[in-house]
This record gives C-alpha cells, sequence and structure tokens, in this order.
C-alpha cells in the first residue's frame, strides 16, 4: 500500500488515508505511527472498561462512531480506519484527526491536554477548557492580533531531560462554528466544512505551519465570568494548579479507562512545577473579546 | 399518570423536570437547604445547589468520548440515555439533575430518560399565563413572542446549528405537550404546582422530601422552606448578581407570585393562551374562565 508520510504534534505519521489537513512530509523512515484502513472488529479480543462509543484494552483503544467509522488505535503506534461505505473522506478525518489522534498520544505516553495555543515570545501560551469554553474563538482572535497558532483543539507536550516542558505544534487551521466566523469577518461558505452535518468550518492558517516544538510557558483555565463583575486573571499555585491541570487532560475518562490515569496525573504535577497555570474569568460576550485580548496582552507584556 | 408516593425507580437519578419558568431554580434552593449543601449564610449564589443539568455538554463529551460538537442534534439524542445511565451507576447517592426538555423518546425509539437510570421525578409545573410573563422577562422578549414559544410545538433550547451552545439541543414542545411528556411518562413521578409551593410550602416541600427518601424532621423542612423564602433570596439578589440571571438582565427573582398575569396579560392574551392550553390547564387545576377567582 502506497503510504504518505504527515507531521503532526512533533510525530510522523505514514498513512493510507490522504490526510490534508496536516503538513506533508518527504517519507521518512520509520514514521512514528501508522494509519492503515483494514477490518476493525466490532469488539476488542479483552474489554477492560467501555463506554457508549469507545472500549478499552490491552493496549488498544477502539472507537465506533455509528454509520462512519470504527478506529483502532494499538500500542501508541497503529491506527486502524474501518469506514463505512460511502462515508465522506472529511467526515472519517474528523474523529481520526480529533479523540482518535489524542488517544495514540495517551498511548505514547505523551501529556495531552485540551487545550488551544499560541506562540508568544518564542514560548507557548495554552487555553485550556471544555467544548464550549471558547478556546478556538479565542485563538482565532489573538492570530488576528498577529499571534502564530500552535492549536486550536488538542495540545500534545512532551518532558526533555532537564524536565522542561515542550508543546509541540498540531494543524494549520483552527475549526470554528459559522456565527463565530462571522465576527471575525470570515464568510463561512468559503471555507472548508468540517462534517458535513455541522455547521463548523475550518479556518485554514497556512502560514502559522511549523514542525518545532516550543517552552511551554503557561496554561490558562478558560472559565465563564456570569457574575458581571469584569475579568479576572490569576494565578494557581501547588496542588490547586495540579489538580487544574489534571482536569484538563484530553478525554480524562478514556485515559483512565486505558491506565494511562496515573502517568497523566504525574505528568501534570510535573508540568505545574515549570509552568504558570493560570485561571482566567471573563464575560463570554463577543463583545467583551477585545478587553480580554487586552487584558491577556497585558499580562505576558507587563508595562515597563 | 398519577403521582408516585415513593421514588422508587431502580436508578440514582432524581429528574428536576419543568417547562422553564415555572419554579425549578426555588425547587432546587429548598432541596439545597434540605441537603445541607446550601449555605445559609452565603449569598445569593451559594443557595441554589444540585448536581447539574441533563442537558449538560460537559457530563456528554465526558460519558461519550466524543465530543457532542461533532455529532449532529439526532446522533446526540441517541447517546443521551447511555450518558445518564453511566452517571447513576457511578452515583454513590442520589443525584438530583434539572431537566427542561420534554420527556420524549430519541430517534432510536427508547425514553431519553431510562426507567433504568431513573429513581423518580420531581416534576414542576406553574400556570401557563403566569409562565408567560415570567418568561417574557427572563428572554427579554416581548409577551406575545413569549405566547409563541409556549404555544410551538417545534420550541427548543440551544438549537442554533450556528454556534456552540453550553448545553445541548432540548426540545421542549408547546406547553401542553412538554408538561403531558412528563405526566404521561412511566417514570416514578410526583407533580407538584408552583402555585402550591407558594400557598403551601411546608406540606408541599415536606412531599417532595418524603418522595425523595429525604427523612428530616420538621424542623428542617421549615429551615428549608425559610431558606427558600422568596423575599429572603429577592433580598440576596439585590446585593449580589446571580450567576444564573441571562446576560442583559438585572435580576432573576421578579415576582414570585401566583396570579400576576391579570394585571401583566391582555384579555386576547389570555384567551390565546387558553385556547391553546385550556384542557391541560384544566387537568392541572388551573382555572380557564375569565372571571374565575
Amino acid at each position: 500500500m502506497n503510504l504518505m508520510s504527515y507531521r503532526i504534534h512533533g510525530l510522523t505519521l505514514a498513512s493510507a488515508l490522504a490526510l490534508p489537513e496536516l503538513v506533508a512530509v518527504p517519507e521518512e523512515q520509520p514514521p512514528d505511527a501508522v494509519v492503515m484502513v483494514g477490518t476493525v472488529p466490532e469488539r476488542l479480543p479483552e474489554v477492560e472498561a467501555e463506554g457508549p462509543l469507545w472500549m478499552a484494552g490491552k493496549g488498544e483503544f477502539l472507537l465506533a462512531i455509528p454509520e462512519v467509522a470504527r478506529y483502532r488505535i494499538s500500542g501508541g503506534n497503529r491506527i486502524l480506519v474501518d469506514a463505512m461505505p460511502g462515508v465522506a473522506a472529511g467526515d472519517v478525518r474528523a474523529y481520526l484527526l480529533g479523540t482518535v489522534l489524542g488517544m495514540l498520544l495517551h498511548q505514547r505516553g505523551l501529556l495531552a491536554l485540551h487545550a488551544g495555543a499560541i506562540e508568544v515570545n518564542g514560548q507557548v501560551v495554552a487555553f485550556a477548557g471544555h467544548s464550549g469554553a471558547g478556546k478556538s474563538t479565542l485563538v482565532a482572535h489573538l492570530r488576528q492580533r498577529g499571534y502564530r497558532v500552535i492549536s486550536d483543539d488538542t495540545l500534545a507536550i512532551s518532558f526533555d531531560a532537564q524536565g522542561q516542558p515542550w508543546a509541540r505544534p498540531s494543524f494549520a487551521r483552527i475549526k470554528l462554528w459559522a456565527d463565530a466566523l462571522k465576527h471575525l469577518a470570515h464568510v463561512p461558505e468559503q471555507l472548508v466544512r468540517d462534517l458535513t452535518r455541522l455547521e463548523k468550518f475550518h479556518l485554514l492558517v497556512e502560514e502559522d505551519r511549523q514542525d518545532t516544538a516550543l517552552p511551554l510557558a503557561s496554561v490558562i483555565l478558560l472559565n465563564e465570568n456570569k457574575l458581571d463583575d469584569g475579568i479576572h486573571l490569576e494565578r494557581l499555585r501547588g496542588l490547586e494548579a495540579v489538580n487544574a491541570l489534571s482536569r484538563q487532560t484530553y478525554k480524562p475518562r478514556l485515559l483512565k479507562a486505558a491506565g494511562l490515569g496515573t502517568l497523566q496525573f504525574q505528568h501534570c504535577s510535573r508540568a505545574a512545577g515549570r509552568i504558570q497555570v493560570m485561571s482566567l474569568r471573563r464575560p463570554k460576550a463577543l463583545a467583551h473579546m477585545n478587553t480580554v485580548l487586552d487584558r491577556l496582552e497585558a499580562s505576558w507584556n507587563p508595562a515597563t | 399518570m398519577s403521582d408516585s408516593a415513593d421514588a422508587d425507580g431502580p436508578g440514582r437519578i432524581i429528574w428536576l423536570a419543568s417547562y422553564p419558568k415555572s419554579g425549578n431554580t426555588w425547587m432546587r434552593v429548598a432541596l439545597g437547604h434540605l441537603l445541607g449543601v446550601a449555605n445559609p449564610e452565603g449569598d445569593i449564589n451559594q443557595q441554589v445547589s444540585c448536581d447539574g443539568i441533563a442537558s449538560s455538554r460537559e457530563d456528554f463529551d465526558d460519558v461519550v468520548g466524543v465530543n457532542a460538537a461533532e455529532l449532529d442534534f439526532d446522533q446526540i439524542d441517541v447517546l443521551r440515555p447511555r450518558v445518564y445511565e453511566c452517571l447513576s451507576r457511578e452515583a454513590e447517592r442520589t443525584v438530583f439533575l434539572k431537566v427542561h426538555d420534554a420527556c420524549l423518546d430519541t430517534p432510536a425509539s427508547e425514553p431519553m430518560f431510562p426507567l433504568n437510570a431513573t429513581r423518580g421525578v420531581v416534576h414542576i409545573v406553574r400556570n401557563p399565563l403566569d409562565v408567560v410573563a415570567s418568561l417574557a422577562h427572563h428572554s427579554s422578549t416581548s409577551l406575545n413572542r413569549a405566547i409563541q414559544s409556549l404555544c410551538s410545538d417545534r420550541n427548543t433550547y440551544c438549537a442554533s446549528p450556528n454556534v456552540l451552545h453550553i448545553q445541548l439541543r432540548q426540545r421542549l414542545l408547546d406547553w401542553s405537550a412538554h408538561t403531558a411528556s412528563w405526566l404521561d411518562s412511566p417514570l416514578p413521578r410526583l407533580t407538584v404546582r408552583y402555585e402550591d409551593m407558594l400557598a403551601h410550602p411546608f406540606a408541599t416541600f415536606a412531599t417532595v422530601a418524603r418522595f425523595c427518601g429525604l427523612e428530616h424532621p420538621a424542623q428542617a423542612i421549615e429551615q428549608a422552606v425559610e431558606g427558600s423564602r422568596f423575599e429572603r433570596l429577592k433580598n440576596l439578589e439585590a446585593q449580589t448578581r446571580f450567576r444564573e440571571t441571562p446576560q442583559g438582565n438585572t435580576h432573576f427573582f421578579r415576582e414570585g407570585r401566583a396570579g400576576g398575569w391579570r394585571e401583566a396579560l391582555t384579555a386576547e392574551q389570555v384567551q390565546q393562551i387558553i385556547a391553546a392550553h385550556g384542557p391541560m390547564m384544566q387537568r392541572l387545576g388551573y382555572a380557564t374562565g375569565l372571571a374565575d377567582e
């Protein structure tokens, strides 16, 4: 089978599926992981934990999206994709490049955070929060202020021998819903649609593409301030910082099911010792966006 | 059809089900005080407590493993029973979840709120004539728009396809159909009227506590009634913004009374609501003749 090579999260993937969202690179041997097409059983041979769409086995993970595809992720280096006939390739990729790739990162023992991220002065500032917390929208607005996008949803982090956490670049795209795009003065109809059934689109940020890991400087947790009393940015310390960070790991339930919860907690406590963990409580309405951006910029460029 | 004496379902979830603006928050304050999770000395935001809402995106994403943001509305609905089964299975005590959805079947033709995850339903209803005025205030909309939403069988929350709502899509249907969906569900259920919570708070709330299996002395019930007294909540809200107040509104707790519709609605608006919802109003014991007192 003819495989194409791509880079994402600092990994080389050799893939039987075309992955136009990723950076294509010349063939390199050996790849960190392969993406193959083949038959995925309905159940793993040894199921240790399972949920509505997933099951975890020994060193393996299975994700089944009804009417789209089944995915089997094994040993941190192999993804098998079994797509239903006639399903749009983009729909198959949406889950492959989301939960499936996230579980591969976990299996490889990387710290994976549910976070968007940008580059600030040669370092990475990440914005973590659950789906709907405003990660992508914030990242897209920061990009309009000239910051390079590192990730829009999942941030892979590795540690060097000195314990410094390094953030690895993700996609050259930001997934945004139609209304958020309009606020950024983009026309959704001119962009690539994410899933065929949803009003969610890919804002490409090709010129931000890069493949070099950068030191992680801070993780900012996104919270909504519903009390109408302004913007609060505060640093968390000690165990509070570690716990806050570990709540932002990518898919914590799946992580635990895969037996990797302890490792991720160790990663989080290592990272918390080296970076700033901050909590941002701000009104979510887009009308406040510029004030929020000003406040963030002031925090990393303190007036001298 | 009729009320059950006990929430004796096999699951751990007690659904606090209501059409919006029918006293759900009020019920949650009273329960919070009874369960000892509300702080009688605290500000308004420490008064309301329950374990969450059935339409929580966060709970769904966590349990399902794939974000609701990557599924369409029907796919999400099909999976919601699995989420509740998981939450019920993992609960170490009774869990109280607020629900504004109608009690419907999923596109896979099974109940959205499955019996095996359910301990019971506390179903709160309010005279739709008063719901309208409260809803118009809460949503910063006109009375006529509020009436339209109570009369539309397509009434939904968080259903715009163009934004990622903080909650999952909720199908409410029109007021009568919403109410019927809970009244006619086979789940163990206690239906309480907002008007009875107001007129006979102790007796009504004692019945709710008994249904929920909360064995408490009369004194604790009295304290919960006092803790959830409307004037007290309104005063607390005057001091601190309540986090459930919609953006653009100054307050959440408005009048807290029954019969405000007499001043708020025109005769035509009253007729419109009664024409649409008269039979269900009668079923719940609400007067449908204009001259009724």
